[in-house]
């Protein structure tokens, strides 16, 4: 821009030269100064050049030439890349670690470990049967592993969690005769494992021991009462003349005597062929014969008014009194099964 | 020396890519206006000589960074001559009147003349301390380092009809300051340096 027009008065010519002579005979630069400056800046000017071609030299070297502290310091980053990952690696681990320890019999988290056991359990009947038969057979293996440690509280806590699913087990099986007859001897074969660890467990664990062994006793017990009310054991042999009697009824029998064990009738009837002791008929004489037809039954008088109940009754009144010998007991037996049945229904 | 702004240009890049000789031309196009300034700042001579290499060490450092977006060099330069002026005034708060700046014997002139010439610049000078801070900035960066008004705005980081203004009314004040009366009140339109001695300024510096 060689050129600046601007607006000005004469005057002020007179000033721009006036500054400009003190510009040029007063302000100028020391020559020798300058030279001094000069000098120390060309050096400084090589020197930045040489340090700058030595700078665009050093990538050119190869790596191997580099020291070794700075060559770690590159790689940096990725050595604490994979030292982040092998530590998290070894931290899963031990959490995983510690979380089964903790959750071994007789651990901090047992009892949640059994928890979460019994509600992964399948909610059909047979199945959540099954599932705690194999609970109990994880029971005694840590029974038998804490015992072989002489670990009396893992022990103990495995015979509690033990005596607990029989518990269950026996709930299930009371009501249900299928499961009843499906989970009674496998408990009795764990009732007789259990017995044989008798004598090995810690004397801590002995009350423990006991304990489950009587809940397990009393549950097999039940059940077997439960699922097979002939048994002779209890005495009660009232649906076994009904095998005897008519076969395939027998069972119904059984049911009907179940249904009506708190029902008098038909528990008198059952109570007093039971105490013939006969599981089997043993003389041929008491073989079953075939049952006559019973005499019909007048019909009652109609009763137009007559409620169901009465209309029931009336039937099975009549054979209970002509009724006299085994086989008019076991027509009178079946028909009182009939009303035990419905007694048990309405039970 | 004169140079072009093609030819700074050139000479830039070449003591970017690592030329001593290059920024040896640069220093010998730019170091009498940059001292110019830096004394007129300043006003002792010893001083305007350190921040003068201390300018254009820094310009040889920074060269590498430099690029030149809409700022020429030039400008650039004096914009690091700037700073360290104001760095400096900062930290050596004693003041010194512009009048330190003449105790170098005039050259070759006689006494009479020197008296003179010395005489004419002690009342410059005192004119000048008369001025604001910005008027007296922007006399040295237009008379004593001989930028252009836009490249004196480009320095100040202000508008060029700001300079303008700035410079309008120092001239006016130093004026009423010195006694120097208007022979008429006409508006003519002429060079800004009618002189015809060596040139300084935007035309003496490319």
């Amino acid at each position: 821009m060689d050129e600046d027009f601007v607006e000005r008065r004469p005057g002020d010519l007179e000033m721009y030269r006036r500054l400009d002579a003190c510009a040029e005979t007063r302000l100028a630069p020391d020559a020798a100064a300058m030279a001094r400056i000069r000098a120390a800046l060309m050096g400084q000017a090589v020197a930045m050049a040489d340090a700058g071609a030595a700078t665009m030299a050093l990538p050119l070297q190869p790596a191997t030439t580099l020291p070794q502290g700075p060559f770690l310091a590159l790689r940096r980053p990725k050595v604490s890349r994979s030292s982040a990952a092998f530590l998290a690696a070894c931290l899963c681990l031990g959490l995983v670690a510690g979380s089964v320890a903790a959750s071994a019999a007789g651990g901090p988290f047992y009892g949640p470990r059994l928890w979460l056991e019994e509600a992964t359990l399948p909610s059909a009947p047979l199945a959540h049967a099954h599932g705690q038969l194999d609970r109990l057979d994880a029971r005694l293996d840590e029974i038998r592993v804490a015992t072989a440690n002489r670990n009396a509280g893992a022990v103990e806590a495995a015979l509690l969690a033990y005596a607990e699913i029989v518990d269950d087990l026996e709930a299930q099986a009371m009501g249900n005769p299928a499961v009843a007859a499906d989970v009674l001897d496998d408990l009795a074969h764990r009732q007789m494992v259990l017995i044989a660890l008798m004598g090995k467990v810690p004397p801590q664990a002995q009350d423990a021991l006991a304990h489950a062994l009587q809940q397990g006793a009393n549950a097999v017990e039940v059940i077997a009462e439960d699922g097979n009310p002939g048994d002779p054991v209890r005495g009660r042999g009232g649906g076994t003349t009904n095998q005897g009697d008519s076969g395939g009824t027998g069972n119904n029998g059984g049911g009907g005597g179940g249904g009506s064990g708190d029902s008098g009738s038909g528990n008198q009837v059952r109570t007093g062929t039971g105490q013939d002791g006969k599981d089997k008929p043993d003389d041929p004489a008491d073989e079953p014969r075939a049952t006559p037809k019973p005499k019909p039954t007048p019909k009652p008088k109609p009763t137009p008014k007559s409620t169901p109940v009465e209309t029931q009754q009336a039937p099975t009144e009549t054979p209970s009194e002509s009724s006299g010998g085994s086989r008019d007991q076991g027509g009178g037996m079946s028909r009182q099964d009939q009303g035990g049945d419905e007694q048990g229904d309405a039970d | 020396m004169t140079l072009d702004e093609a030819a700074v240009e050139r000479l830039v890049g070449d003591a970017q890519a690592g030329d001593p000789r290059a920024f040896g031309r640069l220093f010998d196009h730019y170091h009498a206006s940059v001292y110019r300034y830096i004394v007129s700042r300043v006003h002792r001579p010893s001083d305007a000589e350190d921040l003068t290499q201390l300018v254009f060490v820094k310009a040889l450092e920074a060269l590498p960074r430099y690029e030149a977006r809409g700022i020429p060099f030039g400008g650039w330069l004096f914009r690091l001559a700037r700073n360290a002026v104001i760095d400096h005034v900062r930290t050596h708060r004693d003041h010194v009147g512009l009048e330190s700046a003449s105790e170098r014997p005039g050259g070759d002139a006689g006494p009479d003349e020197i008296v003179a010439v010395r005489q004419a610049f002690d009342e410059v000078a005192a004119a000048l301390d008369a001025l604001t801070d910005e008027q007296r900035e922007v006399i040295a960066l237009r008379f004593f380092a001989g930028l252009s008004a836009r490249e004196a705005a480009a320095v100040m980081g202000k508008q060029e009809g700001t300079v303008r203004g700035l410079q309008f009314r120092a001239i006016a004040a130093m004026r009423r300051t010195l006694g120097i009366e208007d022979p008429e009140t006409t508006v003519v339109e002429r060079r800004l340096r009618p002189t015809g001695e060596k040139p300084i300024g935007p035309s003496g510096i490319g």
